[in-house]
């Protein structure tokens, strides 16, 4: 198992760094410099903002400086918002995009492996054909349609709940549902086939066979090999979640990462952008890191394969 | 026997069923698959046909109506400077359907080749090349591709790049795979053994042996590229105004949802339908080109 974590964690360097040089180098080539405004700038101010901000220097220096900062947790300063740093910026928006990430993945988790448990057990049903035709419904609507016609339908017609903001609990629910319902689709869709795959196996037939009650059988013995599928997603959905909640954070008016990173993108912020991407693609190579981790645990096969090599 | 006769015997011969056929027969007893493809053909034929079928021009404003609802005049209503909705969204339709194909094609392209290349060479070759694919498939391409989309500007030739660069991996995995285990066959063998080059075993033998699982996969991806344009464009940072594409009526039917709620609803049913009618389609075309395959 040891072996596995360290194989996988040393699989994450080159990743990590290819985004930081890709990232990098993209936003270097970007036409257009960070302080080009509509009002002209003489250029002996242009020389020293661009002398403070270091960008005087050639471009692998700049490089090279950036991945010495990096190394320390240095992200540098906004050049959108002056005296602000990056670091300072992402750690304002993040608590609030990790709780609403982790709301997400909660109702996505509990909705989808619930719905995909259920409808495999009586398959090619009535009670198989209503939760996965929902499910279908979920991977069809973008969140960007989803959030809105909730708004639309609990907000506006029936005046349930608040439109947007994130202060109070309700303010908290629409959000939090726009943004699992698609991963509680695709969740519903993966326990769905594991389970229908572990089901005729023999181990299933064996603790059937020892005269174990049905929910023991399915609770304790189907659901770790079917459910492995959906341990393995769970790293490219948390990708997915993060990428998700840049929509629904502008749709809801939330005040997360996500917004931040539109908002820079917008303003041409290329030291928030390349932070922010930085920032972003590493939690999501970890976060992957950790699904497989979960997924080898969950599958003595995976794990037995890394001790024998 | 005389040669009348043995003509006669054969077209007496019921038949052979290829492949294809029992495919194809599979496929049309899958209802909602067919309902799909039905769809699917009627909604591009609509949207192709559209400066012909409707009396409006998609820009044709009537400031004096402003947004009215669904009337005989204008089916699915008008939007606020009197555009005709439906119009607009037959015109929307050609553009988010036209990226969905086109940058599909791109992906296609990319990966079925790389793919191909990697399964046909084997060895180090293949083991450098996926593991390449492996590290561009850990990067966070949603975030690439809004920074690509920032940082040179919002150019639809760019837009089709972008989306097929990132659609390409999984392609190219799954042409790998095919082509690896075709490659230790006999027919290749003797492709080889005559003196033909790798280029044309791949193009002529390996290729069109791996086409199930390459049209399948097709299917499933066009979708995901429609949502990826529809979802750039309500960003801003997709398709720009005076063109128009289902995710950018989407955004302009955000924004007055209170009052003019059928603007938001009726282009969000566009996409929806035309979403689900891909997924049937491409679903119905696994359990009948690769009926092993798993679903997931």
């Amino acid at each position: 198992m040891w072996r596995f974590i360290l194989f996988r964690s040393l699989q994450a360097v080159p990743v990590i760094l290819a985004v930081i040089t890709v990232t990098f180098f993209l936003v270097r080539a970007a036409p257009g410099g960070p302080f080009d405004s509509e009002k002209a700038v003489s250029e002996q101010v242009q020389r020293a903002l661009e002398a403070q901000y270091q960008l005087d220097l050639p471009a692998y220096q700049q490089y090279f400086n950036y991945l010495g900062d990096l190394a320390q947790g240095n992200l540098g300063p906004s050049f959108y918002y002056p005296g602000q740093s990056v670091n300072e910026l992402i750690f304002q928006g993040l608590p609030v995009t990790a709780e609403l990430g982790l709301y997400a993945l909660i109702i996505a988790v509990f909705i989808g492996v619930l719905a995909g448990v259920i409808a495999s057990l009586k398959p090619n049903t009535i009670q198989d054909y209503i939760p996965m035709s929902l499910a279908m419904i979920g991977i069809c609507m973008p969140s960007f349609l989803l959030g809105p016609t909730l708004v639309l339908i609990f907000g506006i017609w029936l005046d349930w709940l608040p439109i947007s903001g994130w202060n109070s609990a309700e303010s908290k629910i629409l959000p939090s549902i726009t943004l699992g319902a698609m991963y509680a689709a695709y969740i519903a869709r993966l326990s769905r086939a594991g389970m229908l795959e572990v089901m005729s196996q023999d181990y299933l037939r064996t603790a059937r066979a020892k005269g174990l009650p049905e929910h023991i059988v399915i609770l304790k013995h189907a659901l770790r090999g079917g459910l492995i599928p959906v341990a393995a997603f769970l790293g490219p959905a948390f990708a997915g979640l993060l990428a998700g909640s840049f929509v629904v954070e502008t749709v809801f008016q939330v005040p997360g990462l996500g917004r931040f990173y539109v908002q820079a993108a917008f303003n041409r912020d290329y030291t928030m952008i390349l932070g922010t991407t930085v920032f972003l693609a590493s939690l999501i190579v970890v976060f992957n890191l950790l699904s497989d981790v979960l997924a080898a645990w969950m599958n003595p096969r995976l794990r037995f394969q890394f001790r024998k090599s | 026997m005389t040669t009348e006769e043995i003509v006669t015997a054969t077209q007496a011969l019921p038949k052979g069923v290829s492949l294809w056929d029992d495919a194809w027969l599979r496929l049309k007893k899958n209802k909602l698959a067919m309902f799909g493809l039905c769809f699917l053909i009627l909604m591009s034929l609509l949207c192709l046909l559209a400066p012909w079928l409707t009396p409006y021009g998609y820009e044709d404003q009537d400031l004096r109506l402003g947004a009215s609802g669904p009337s005989m005049a204008h089916w699915l209503g008008t939007d606020t400077f009197g555009r005709d909705l439906l119009t607009r969204i037959l015109y929307g339709g050609r553009v988010s359907l036209m990226v969905g194909f086109i940058a599909t094609s791109v992906a296609l392209i990319i990966g079925v080749t790389y793919g191909a290349v990697a399964g046909y060479a084997g060895g180090k070759t293949d083991a450098l090349m996926m593991r390449l694919v492996d590290i561009i498939y850990a990067l966070p391409f949603m975030i690439f591709i809004i920074l690509l989309m920032v940082v040179f500007g919002r150019n639809i030739l760019l837009l089709f790049l972008a989306i097929g660069a990132v659609e390409w991996l999984v392609m190219a995995r799954i042409v790998r795979g095919q082509v690896q285990n075709l490659r230790q066959q006999e027919f290749v063998e003797a492709a080889i053994s005559i003196g033909l080059s790798p280029w044309s075993i791949i193009r002529k033998h390996l290729i069109p042996n791996a086409l199930g699982p390459i049209i399948v996969y097709t299917t499933l991806t066009i979708p995901n590229v429609m949502l990826l344009e529809a979802f750039l464009s309500f960003l801003g940072l997709g398709i720009q105004p005076p063109q128009s594409s289902w995710g950018l009526l989407i955004s302009y039917g955000v924004e007055s949802m209170e009052e003019y709620p059928w603007l938001l609803i009726f282009p969000g049913l566009a996409l929806t339908l035309t979403l689900f009618a891909l997924n049937f389609l491409g679903d119905g075309l696994r359990d009948a080109l690769d009926p092993k395959a798993s679903r997931d």
